[in-house]
């Protein structure tokens, strides 16, 4: 099977669908044309300059810039995490950070050690991808973990307090609000595992399919990564819920309730 | 067995607490000194948004003062072991909170926390009658309860820590009038039974007039009144706590 290349006139074509979706918003009266028009170039400049940077990634034959790379992108994940909790949580942005290298760190350790054996280990056109996915997916799982236990803290703080009235620690006190938020957070992922290939066609595959690899081929890269994600989601958000909750006490065990009142 | 004694459990002195969020430049509790002496139930009444609770908090260490002092038995609050402070000074909220699962796992729950200092030596089922509830209750599903029984679990579980001093903040405010009358019959039954020292917090007098040995008037954040409760309910004194509760006086009027 060859795969056909996609010629710059022809994707001047694809804009067909941009005028498409701009046409219908403007019959309905949208008043999203303008969000799509930005959208679009959006897109367009930041995947140029993506291609830039991978086509200079690529050439790369040392280490140590692909892995300044690596923590610069988690450095940006990291950020992008801290906006999306609705609770303020202060100091957050170290616990992203650490908990996402950690997770990326193993994961991605693993894979490269033992599962594809990419020779060398940097190999960039391995790496960064893989690196990029399991980062997107740490955070994801981070944040969402984050978030939920800044609002299951808000809501069981009766329940929370009771505890630590008796004596138990912060760490005690909010077990049942960290189980509840790790859970949260593997949900979508638990999803996926259940519905891939039956609702949704995952974009590896199809992008595999595309450039000639054999559906059988390309399913086994599916899964391992499939497997990679959920174990990022467990490791990343189960790390972060044992950080997250002590920005929520004092060193003394006691609920800082003023934190419960302020919105992000 | 108890008695009340003049000594001190807790010695409050000039103790300032400011907001836990907002302007932190007022404060919600201003130069506070008071004691709470042994075996006494003693009762801080006050009007909703006076600081009952935010003082009471400071009692088992689940907050601290910004400024000023809380000795207990002598030793201030920010040295002892915290776990053991709250262990030693139990208390019941508000709002009953009980955990999902039976009457008896909700009692093992203080069983199962790490940094026990102090055990109660009692049945399940003798503790149950000592708050007023039947031993048949243990395997009932916590939520298929009155907020009433509820509230005798909370008290049930606050004491199995075997405190010494028992904080009770609006204990009854949830319940209807029986069951109001018979958590403030606990509460004389607890002090007298068991020697336990009282801190009953409430913005309700006859309450505060049936159980209090001493009573503090918190207005907003400041103490008003502080007198044993036959002075306090006698005459001009309890006249004045009415209008300060009923919000015909604030503390600029005084």
């Amino acid at each position: 099977m060859e795969y056909i290349k996609l010629t710059w006139t022809d994707l001047l074509l694809s804009l067909t669908f941009v005028g498409l979706a701009l046409g219908l918003a403007a019959w309905q009266r949208l008043d999203i044309k303008r969000d799509i028009s930005i959208g679009t170039v959006r897109t367009f400049v930041q995947l140029l300059a993506v291609a830039y940077i991978l086509k200079w990634l690529f050439n790369l034959q040392t280490w140590p810039p692909i892995l300044g790379i690596l923590a610069l992108m988690i450095a940006f994940a990291s950020w992008e995490g801290t906006r999306r909790p609705t609770l303020k949580i202060p100091r957050l942005y170290p616990i992203l950070y650490f908990s996402i290298t950690v997770t990326v760190a193993l994961v991605l350790g693993i894979t490269i050690g033992f599962i594809i054996p990419v020779d060398p280990w940097f190999q960039p056109n391995y790496f960064v991808p893989l690196a990029g996915i399991l980062i997107g997916n740490a955070l994801n799982g981070a944040a969402l973990t984050a978030d939920r236990m800044g609002s299951e803290i808000q809501q069981r703080r009766l329940e929370i307090e009771s505890a630590l009235a008796l004596g138990a620690s912060a760490g005690e006190a909010v077990k049942r609000s960290f189980r509840m938020s790790v859970k949260a957070a593997l949900i979508p992922s638990i999803n996926s595992l259940m519905t891939v290939g039956i609702v949704h066609l995952p974009g590896i595959m199809v992008g595999q399919i595309l450039a000639g690899v054999p559906p059988m081929e390309a399913i086994r890269y599916q899964i391992l990564i499939m497997y990679m994600l959920i174990s990022t989601k467990a490791i990343g958000s189960i790390i972060t819920g044992m950080l997250v909750y002590r920005r929520f006490f004092t060193p003394r065990h006691q609920l800082k309730i003023g934190l419960l009142e302020h919105s992000n | 067995m108890a008695h009340r004694t003049e000594t001190p459990v807790f010695q409050v002195d000039h103790v300032f607490k400011r907001p836990p969020s907002g302007n932190r430049d007022t404060y919600i509790l201003s130069d506070l000194t008071f004691e709470v002496r042994e075996g006494e139930i003693f009762s801080i009444l006050g009007p909703s948004g006076a600081g009952k609770s935010a003082l009471l908090r400071l009692l088992n260490g689940l907050d601290e003062p910004d400024r000023g002092a809380i000795l207990f038995h002598g030793t201030a609050l920010g040295e002892m072991d915290v776990f053991e402070l709250r262990q030693t000074v139990g208390m019941v909220f508000q709002q009953p909170v009980l955990l999902p699962g039976t009457v008896q796992d909700n009692l093992d729950y203080p069983r199962r926390i790490s940094r026990r200092t102090g055990t109660l030596s009692l049945e399940d089922r003798e503790l149950l009658q000592v708050v007023g509830l039947s031993p048949d209750l243990l395997e009932r599903d916590s939520t298929a309860l009155s907020v009433g029984q509820q509230q005798r679990i909370m008290i049930a579980r606050a004491l199995l820590t075997n405190p010494k001093v028992l904080l009770m903040d609006e204990p009854t405010s949830a319940l209807d009038p029986s069951a109001t009358r018979r958590i403030l019959e606990l509460a004389g039954d607890l002090r007298q039974e068991y020697g336990l020292t009282i801190v009953f917090v409430t913005h309700d007098i006859p309450e505060a007039e049936e159980i209090a040995d001493r009573v503090l008037l918190l207005v907003e954040g400041r103490i008003k009144i502080i007198d044993s409760a036959d002075t306090f309910f006698s005459g001009n004194t309890s006249r004045l706590a009415r209008r300060f509760l009923s919000g015909e006086l604030d503390t600029s009027g005084t």
